[in-house]
Parts: structure tokens; sequence; C-alpha cells
């Protein structure tokens, strides 16, 4: 991916490559598209697992995601970052579960993830507040609307600059930014509700 | 009021993305505003308690089970709707497009347009390019029952889009991949279009984007 702490250079090596498997893949190279299923299953994953809620719902998105690109493999140009084109497909797929969710009788109350919340190196009062932490800001991800939602975990957990959000999301880069400050704010106000002593 | 006075709580997002458009001001003014700088540390805060959050488990399996998928879908035929609504709607949605854009078009920019054409038939040098458009309409949620009433009445008007992207897709028809066939006197116009140059290709896919845009606005509205 191409976080703050990356090299350009590096994100372009990536990139190169990623396309490269691409191209491989196009050629009949199963082996080619699996390992761009297994470099990017994590990051599409996190992102439908926060966008949908539901884990169940969210494994069937990002297979789903990768299907769907499967399916139109021999229309892929490299004519923008692959991972910007892959997230469009995945953000286009999760916004589809998120309608189908909110048609269901009960919505899915958010849930915990699977794996241990706070190091285990931290105080048990330390560890206390920081599944605090989690927990309110799991609840208030799932308060945003899922335009404001999106836009955040494109930004916090994949890294993405407001030029390539804009790409993904088909808005704006004044859009990205206006969004991405409401949506900041409103889960700052949410956790400064639940407790001034959070942030 | 100088400047640097006014506050930046509106600003500090970009801010602490880099993304600012006057990234000294903002600098400036938190070094004198406590009222700022207490808003610009909790997101700060913020930003760092979200990128802690713990990331969901990938079963090892995901990447066998999406490939397990893959082979399936190969392996079976396309859906029945899907087969028939691309037949009907691929061509019933190109000789509304190409009938109602290009004349408009034509006129628009070259004097010696026929005054009245109407296309009489449509063969698709590429449809794997226009269908594979049409693919992927249905696999971006259009509803089920909506695919259903457009079997009864495969018109272009008729058709819901719930996402966008089908617009984009449907401008990426090339003229090339299509050939028209016109009942007018006018036998250079089948020649005409087959000269179109790159510029005249974008207007053309502009023009679509607008149809569709006009088509939606116009169900929406509905």
């Amino acid at each position: 991916m191409f976080n703050d702490n990356e090299s350009e250079a590096s994100r372009r090596m990536q990139e190169a490559d990623d396309w490269e498997l691409v191209a491989q893949a196009q050629a009949g190279d199963m082996e080619a598209f699996t390992a761009l299923v297994r470099r990017y299953q994590a990051p599409v994953m996190h992102f439908c697992r926060r966008m949908v809620g539901s884990p169940q719902d969210a494994e069937e998105v990002a297979q789903e995601c990768f299907v769907r690109l499967h399916r139109h493999l021999r229309r892929l140009q490299p004519r923008a970052r692959f991972s910007t084109m892959l997230f469009g497909i995945a953000r286009n797929l999760a916004l589809n579960a998120v309608r189908d969710a909110a048609r269901r009788p009960a919505p899915a109350p958010a849930e915990a993830m699977d794996r241990p919340v706070a190091d285990p190196a931290f105080s048990p009062a330390r560890r206390a507040q920081v599944r605090e932490i989690e927990s309110a800001l799991e609840r208030g991800l799932a308060m945003l609307s899922p335009e404001h939602r999106e836009v955040l975990l494109l930004r916090e957990f994949q890294g993405m600059d407001y030029e390539t959000m804009a790409k993904v999301l088909r808005c704006r880069k004044g859009t990205v930014r206006s969004r991405l400050a409401r949506a900041r704010e409103q889960l700052r106000e949410y956790l400064f509700v639940l407790g001034g002593d959070l942030l | 009021m100088k400047n640097d006075d006014r506050h930046v709580l509106d600003e500090l997002s970009a801010y602490i993305d880099g993304e600012a458009l006057e990234p000294a001001r903002i600098a400036r003014h938190l070094q004198g505003c406590a009222e700022c700088a207490r808003r610009h540390l909790q997101l700060l805060k913020l930003g760092v308690h979200l990128r802690s959050m713990p990331l969901p488990d990938v079963r090892p399996e995901f990447a066998t089970r999406v490939m397990a998928r893959i082979a399936e879908q190969e392996g079976a035929p396309a859906p029945f709707w899907r087969r028939r609504l691309v037949d009907a709607m691929a061509v019933a949605a190109l000789v509304a497009l190409c009938a109602g854009l290009f004349p408009l078009w034509l006129r628009q920019n070259r004097e010696a347009a026929p005054a009245q054409l109407v296309a009489t038939s449509i063969e698709l040098r590429d449809p794997a390019a226009v269908v594979g458009a049409f693919v992927e309409l249905f696999d971006e949620g259009v509803d089920e029952k909506l695919v259903e009433a457009a079997l009864e009445a495969p018109e272009w008007g008729h058709m819901h889009y719930s996402s966008e992207s089908i617009w984009e897709l449907l401008a990426e028809v090339r003229p090339e991949d299509v050939s028209l066939g016109f009942s007018d006197a006018d036998n250079n116009l089948f020649s005409m279009i087959d000269r179109l140059g790159p510029e005249e290709h974008d207007v053309l896919r502009e023009l679509i984007l607008q149809r569709f845009q006009a088509v939606d606005q116009n169900e929406t509205k509905g």
C-alpha cells in the first residue's frame, strides 16, 4: 500500500510489480492472480470489515471484489494505480452491502475484531483504557454515514492521499477534503461525549 | 483581525494530512491559539487511536476460496436473465444512444449534416466491449425487480442505475466499436463517423456521459 511512511520509489516499484502480475494473469497465469489476491487481501478485507460491519458479510464482499477483478481482467490497463482501481471495486461492493444490510430488520451491532486489542505489556488499567477507546471507535465508525466512513478508512488505514481517494470515490478532491473533516469531527465529538479523557 | 488570527478549526483535518492549502498560516496560528491547538492535538490523537485499532484476521483459506469461486463461475453459464438482458439492452441502448446523440452532435458540428437521421441497423464490431459494460452494470447492484421490468420493456428510459460508474463505463464504448446504418440519402454519413478523430471521440464520450446523467436525474425525479 502507499502509506505516508513508504517512499515514493518503493510505492512505484510495487505499482509496477502489481501491473506485472496483472499482465501475467492476463496471459493466463493464475498463480500471478493468486499472488495479487494474497498481496491485497488484508487491506481489502480490513476496508470491507469496517465498512460493512458483519465479519461474514465483509468476507463475502472482499472475496467478491477479487472475483470481480478477475472477471474484468481482460479489460484492465495500467492507466491508474492498481490499488486505486481495486479499492474502487471494493467500495462499490461495500456500499451495496451496506444498503442491503439497511433493509434487514436488525442491523448487526459493531463487533470486536478477532485479535487481541491491547499490548500485553500494558498495565491492566491501560489495557482497559485501550479497549474502551477501541470499542468507542468501533461504535463511532459504525455511526458515521457510509460516505464519511469510507473516506476516513481510506485515509487512516490505507494511507491514501486526497487525489487518490478522489479517484477511488469518483468525486472531487474538495469533496474528499470536506467529507474527511466532517468525519473526523463527528468521531471526535462522539468520543468527547463518551468521555473527555478518551482524547 | 490579522490573517493569522483567523481560527483554523475547519482546516485542521487537511493540515494533519499534509493537504492544507495554507499550511504555514495554520502552523503560525496554532502557536498562538490554545483552542485550535487543543483541537489539533485531539485530531492527532484520534488518528493515532484509529491506526492502532486491531486489523481483522484474514482466514488462511481466503485466496483459495476466491480462486475456487472464480473457477466455479468460469465453468458456469451466465445467468439466463443476464444473457437475455445483455442481448436486448445492448442493442436497444446503442440504437437509442447513437440515434439520439450522433445526429445532435453532427448538427452542432457539421453544417452539411442531414436534417433527419434514423438509425435502422446496428452492428457491434467488438460486442465484448459493449456487453462487458452491461454485465458490469448488473453487477453494480441494479435491483432485480428492475431487471425483470426491463426484460418486459427493454427500453433505455425504463432502467434505473444505482451506481454512477455505469455512466463512465458506457462512455467507454468507442464509436469505432459500432457500425451504424442510417436511412438517409447522405451515404457519406457512415464514412464521416468513421473519420471521427480522437478529439471528436472525446466529444462523443462527453455527450454520452451527459446523456446518462440526464436520464438518471429524470428517473430520480420520477
